[in-house]
């Protein structure tokens, strides 16, 4: 044994690549498919192997490919680590008792509709875009990061960008979104970065959102803030590998088949979105309820256009990463911490709903 | 008989998220934000002092103590303070101040009641070719209390658990079952999850230091440009941290408030109670629940940080 993992499995022959699929011979102690997947890299080695190691070829499907769809029934090891991962306390729902008034929870499961796409960080895969797995469970999953930015950005879009005639209103919208999500990347002396782009956007609202921020942290140079919004992962259920053949403009074939894989659609997740009134604490109930709805309202808007419309994955021009609006109800919450008890709802219409009978002030 | 004037506990926790604590600059050769570890064994460690001051923002929002008002006065409770902001009260005690100390300008001050010590970690994930596994080493099972000596080969791992592979993988490194010593038996009632002990591994300690520091997570990010909505070129930046699923130990002594005197003041409870190491604890104890649910270290909104503390007095809190 050579104590090097890619030593003692290397790939030599073909034929290691089929039995490392089907985990036979030597690889028969490879009982965790991603391992077996970790251990494809080594047909690197050999220019031959390498397409082979991806998908097989034309007479047998091999490698990859055959891994992700049969051989290894990868997706019901999947489904088994995402209940070690619950039996841990990793995937479940948060608890916000202990938070102060106004803070609240919405939580609801999600089914896509289109794939997502995302892109790991392990330095080397045996294809050039593996979807982004957890480092230990090899679970997939769409990080609280790509939430967070998503959501921004979205949010920039539908809440912003329409109301760039109107610097009060856009200073007004800049600063509650300051307040939701942190100070803004490139807030320096030289503005730079998000910051820059806004204050492009409507550059007669530039001061005024400044001023907001100074009378309100009583700081000349920009505070550093924490956003009221917490983000949480939604691990999935599933993975899928898919292809693009680009193809040649003389010969309109294709020959160098890109892989990559992706969360199909169809496979469900949770999400879960948690937010703590920080900037209003100590504000009197009635005052602190109207700046708790407000926010809720706007950002139920901005996840309404960023899981249906805009879509939270890479390549979210083509469609991809987005949700089927009808979710099982009995799985959702939303919680609003001393002004409303649990509501379910099965999709946005019926959770905006939800929020205009707590606003106007029937909570059953 | 009178009662102790202290109590120590051992906590242990469960991360949920990725875990960063930075150094607050950059190693050469390393990431651009590594983080935190142990001079002497290199090992990934939560200081003291990053459990203290998120404890304490906590307990203050919990119990309302975050930002308040008394009369005209306004308080901050979480926080260094600054001079006037820590109220300082001592009847009925505030369950901030005097939990984690104050320092008031007018000229009195306290020291904390609860003493906080560094996390370690005691079962450290790793994917294998048998799926998860939990490395531990002899030196990290230390302290314990457990009444065993541990013992592993100095090359290869020991199951501790029901790990019946003969070589396991512990990400590129390859290892051999070898002979050693111990089980983890009475860990039972601390609230580690059983997945855990069932798959935990012992190696050496210098193996686990070798296997931790290759394998923790390390991640990149990217600035998303406002304009295309894409990466924005420049701003790729990677980060290290303590995975999902480690397993750490930490310890706090509480002390009894019953022999303090504060501008010659009796620390009193609500109810003109003495100040005794369980109100303490029920205080910390309330911060401590909130680590799981907004995390502790940096990138705390973007779901980095959530660390479930297993042994929490649950009637208290």
């Amino acid at each position: 044994m050579s104590h090097d993992f890619y030593v003692d499995f290397r790939i030599q022959r073909k034929e290691d690549i089929d039995q490392l699929t089907s985990g036979s011979e030597k690889y028969k102690e490879l009982t965790d498919v991603l391992s077996r997947i970790m251990a494809l890299l080594s047909a690197f080695e050999k220019e031959e192997f390498r397409n082979y190691a991806k998908a097989g070829d034309r007479k047998k499907p091999s490698g990859l490919k055959s891994l992700i769809h049969s051989n290894g029934n990868y997706n019901d090891q999947l489904r088994y680590k995402l209940s070690e991962v619950k039996l841990l306390g990793i995937d479940l729902s948060i608890d916000i008792s202990e938070l102060p008034h106004g803070s609240w929870i919405i939580e609801f499961p999600i089914i896509l509709k289109k794939p997502f796409i995302s892109k790991d960080d392990v330095p080397l895969y045996i294809i050039e875009n593996p979807v982004r797995k957890d480092k230990v469970f090899g679970v997939p999953f769409t990080s609280s990061m790509a939430w967070k930015g998503n959501l921004r950005w979205t949010m920039m879009k539908s809440h912003l960008e329409p109301v760039v005639n109107d610097p009060s209103k856009f200073a007004e919208i800049r600063y509650q979104h300051t307040l939701l999500f942190g100070t803004e990347k490139g807030m320096e002396e030289m503005a730079k970065g998000w910051t820059k782009y806004l204050d492009d956007l409507c550059p007669n609202a530039k001061e005024a959102y400044r001023s907001k921020l100074k009378e309100r942290f009583g700081k000349d140079e920009a505070p550093s803030l924490t956003g009221m919004l917490y983000f949480y992962p939604t691990f999935w259920d599933r993975i899928d590998l898919e292809v693009i053949n680009p193809h040649d403009r003389k010969t309109k074939t294709g020959k160098n088949p890109i892989y990559y894989e992706v969360v199909p659609e169809g496979a469900k997740g949770f999400f879960r979105l948690v937010y703590l009134p920080f900037y209003y604490l100590g504000e009197p109930l009635p005052e602190l309820k109207n700046k708790v709805l407000k926010d809720l309202k706007d950002v139920i808007k901005g996840l309404e256009e960023m899981m249906l419309k805009y879509g939270f994955s890479a390549k979210k021009s083509s469609g991809y990463g987005v949700i089927e609006n009808n979710w099982d109800k009995t799985e959702s919450r939303l919680i609003i911490k001393e002004i409303s008890d649990a509501h379910k709802f099965g999709n946005f219409d019926e959770l905006k709903k939800v929020v205009d009978k707590i606003e106007g002030g029937t909570n059953e | 008989m009178s009662e102790n004037m202290y109590e120590i506990k051992k906590y242990y926790a469960i991360t949920l998220d990725p875990i960063h604590i930075g150094t607050g600059g950059s190693r050469l050769g390393r990431v651009d934000l590594p983080i935190i570890r142990e001079p002497g064994t290199n090992l990934p460690k939560i200081p003291g002092t990053s459990l203290s001051g998120t404890a304490r923002a906590y307990t203050a929002i919990a119990t309302n103590r975050y930002l308040w008002k008394d009369g005209d006065t306004e308080y901050s409770c979480a926080g260094r303070g600054g001079g006037e902001k820590h109220c300082g009260k001592v009847n009925p005690a505030c369950p901030v101040c005097i939990p984690y100390g104050f320092s008031k300008g007018t000229g009195y001050s306290m020291q904390g009641l609860a003493q906080f010590f560094d996390a370690h970690i005691l079962f450290f994930p790793v994917a294998s070719m048998a799926g998860p596994v939990w490395v531990t080493s002899p030196m990290a099972l230390e302290g314990l209390g457990l009444q065993q000596e541990f013992q592993a080969p100095a090359v290869g791992f020991y199951p501790l658990g029901e790990l019946l592979k003969n070589k396991l993988n512990f990400g590129w490194l390859m290892l051999n079952k070898g002979t050693g010593k111990g089980n983890l038996n009475e860990l039972d009632q601390k609230g580690i999850p059983k997945v855990v002990t069932q798959r935990a591994v012992l190696v050496s300690d210098n193996l686990f230091s070798l296997i931790v520091n290759s394998n923790l997570e390390v991640r990149t990010s990217v600035s998303i440009d406002p304009q295309t909505g894409t990466a924005e070129e420049g701003a790729l930046f990677t980060y290290e941290a303590i995975p999902r699923g480690t397993i750490l130990k930490f310890e706090i002594v509480y002390n009894s408030g019953k022999t303090f005197r504060i501008a010659e003041k009796e620390l009193k409870t609500e109810g003109n109670g003495d100040v005794g190491i369980s109100w303490v604890k029920t205080q910390v104890e309330k911060g401590l629940k909130l680590f799981e649910t907004l995390g502790i270290g940096g990138m705390g909104t973007r779901g980095m940080g959530r660390l479930k503390v297993l042994n929490l007095e649950k009637e208290d809190c």
